[in-house]
């Protein structure tokens, strides 16, 4: 009686695997560094992004400021236009965009973060046009530069006397 | 299981190590870089959050004002007025001179109204009484410290007590105010309709790097606050405007000064975090204001 032992499969667990060639691994590091730049540059300009919104919300209190000042001079009838409100451009240069500048040298004001970043200026140019004798649109366009870019935020309103 | 398998050379090795540490070193960097990244653009949407909803809320009270501002100082203890002087200090914004800064300010807001006077007056009654019902709600409640306002004769009065309450069931509301009337007022007559405008007391304050708004600053009610945002470290933020020369503020420019910051992503290493000053002068949009007294109770 005799006994065949059972022929040895011949893809056995033991098969050959190929390593992985130099080459391949170059490729697959460079795939790699391409992936990491990439990202790390996407990260940098989304953080770009979030200065810049950060830097036009101020932008737009400073352009907001200026329209509640020509929306609330008191301008009556009766008397000569106010000064603000005359037609005409105003242009005021180097006011402090994200940045009080008393917060940093009166001790009161001052904390232990302030003046952490850059600051930055803005310029502010209003201009006033005459509609009517009693009627003028107002124009308030505040630009600056902010890491070697130019940004401008503008808003307009109209504006009567008080009374008729 | 004769299978001939070959060991790593040397140089293999080398080359393998090599180039894992090659990879390792730029993941750990690529980690590293991102984490800070990341730290620091959440620092900057968090100040700018904080600045944005600060400034949306500051601006819609503030032009809501219907009385000066009133600048006033919290120590952790106690609430006190704070009389606004001029410094040398000039705003840069509107060229005027800065008062003295403090971490405080109140002012009134419309509360309620208009409702309409429903018991006839003499000139001497300090008691009014007014139907509070809107539809069938009665949405605004009268409190000793509130202020009514009758337009009809140009006058405003201090509530100093609300001896009928009014309430959904019952809308009608008396209230003593503090000085007599002045002017007989008929509400009987067919046609006849006056009604009072009503005003009650809110603060903003600083305290403990958070922006506090006082939906109530009246009497024992002054303590009860609730936090706009956080992260705020201006110790002082608030000042009013003097026109140069002026002896006296007219209190209708309240100026803002308000540091943030994210203290969240500070660290030994000196990230670069989020810092920020919002400034902003605003005026009261009604002008003038509807309550011109700026006495406190």
């Amino acid at each position: 009686m005799g006994f065949t032992a059972p022929e040895r499969p011949k893809h056995s667990r033991f098969r050959t695997v190929a390593g992985i060639t130099l080459p391949e691994v170059i490729i697959a590091a460079a795939v790699l560094a391409l992936f990491i730049v990439a990202s790390v540059s996407a990260m940098a300009q989304i953080n770009r992004w979030a200065s810049v919104a950060r830097m036009r919300t101020m932008a737009l209190a400073a352009t907001q400021q200026k329209i509640d000042q020509i929306l609330m001079t008191s301008w009556s009838v009766l008397d000569p236009t106010p000064a603000i409100l005359t037609a005409g451009t105003t242009t005021e240069n180097n006011l402090p965009l994200n940045y009080d500048t008393f917060n940093s040298t009166e001790s009161n004001l001052v904390s232990a973060w302030t003046s952490l970043d850059t600051p930055v200026n803005l310029t502010r140019v209003t201009t006033i046009t005459s509609i009517t004798a009693h009627q003028v649109s107002a124009v308030v366009t505040v630009s600056y530069t902010y890491r070697g870019k130019a940004y401008t935020v503008s808003m307009t309103t109209l504006r009567t006397t008080d009374d008729f | 299981m004769h299978r001939t398998r070959h060991a790593f050379t040397f140089t293999e090795m080398m080359v393998a190590l090599s180039v894992f540490a090659t990879v390792s070193m730029g993941l750990f960097t690529f980690t590293a870089t991102s984490l800070r990244l990341v730290g620091r653009n959440l620092a900057t949407n968090h100040t700018h959050e904080n600045m944005r909803i600060s400034d949306q809320e500051l601006l819609y009270n503030l032009h809501a004002s219907a009385s000066p501002y009133v600048l006033i100082t919290y120590n952790g203890t106690t609430y006190a007025d704070a009389t606004a002087t001029a410094t040398t200090d000039v705003d840069a914004y509107t060229q005027q001179n800065i008062s003295n800064r403090t971490n405080g300010v109140r002012f009134r807001l419309a509360a309620g109204g208009p409702y309409q006077l429903t018991a006839s007056t003499t000139s001497a009654s300090t008691s009014l009484t007014f139907n509070f019902a809107v539809g069938s709600t009665v949405p605004y409640v009268p409190e000793v410290g509130d202020k009514v306002v009758l337009p009809l004769l140009s006058s405003a009065f201090d509530i100093l007590a609300v001896t009928q309450t009014p309430s959904t069931g019952s809308p009608t509301g008396t209230v003593t105010i503090s000085a007599p009337l002045g002017f007989a007022v008929n509400t009987t007559t067919t046609g006849n309709v006056t009604t009072g405008y009503f005003y009650r007391e809110v603060a903003y304050t600083v305290y403990n790097n958070q922006l506090r708004y006082h939906a109530n600053y009246t009497g024992s009610n002054q303590g009860n606050y609730v936090i706009v945002r956080d992260d705020v470290t201006s110790p002082n933020p608030f000042a009013l405007l003097f026109v140069p020369g002026a002896p006296a503020s007219t209190g209708l420019n309240l100026r803002l000064s308000l540091e943030f910051y994210d203290i969240d992503y500070y660290s030994a290493r000196n990230y670069k975090n989020g810092t920020v000053t919002l400034q902003a002068v605003i005026p009261p949009r009604a002008q003038p204001p509807d309550v011109s007294q700026t006495n406190s109770m």
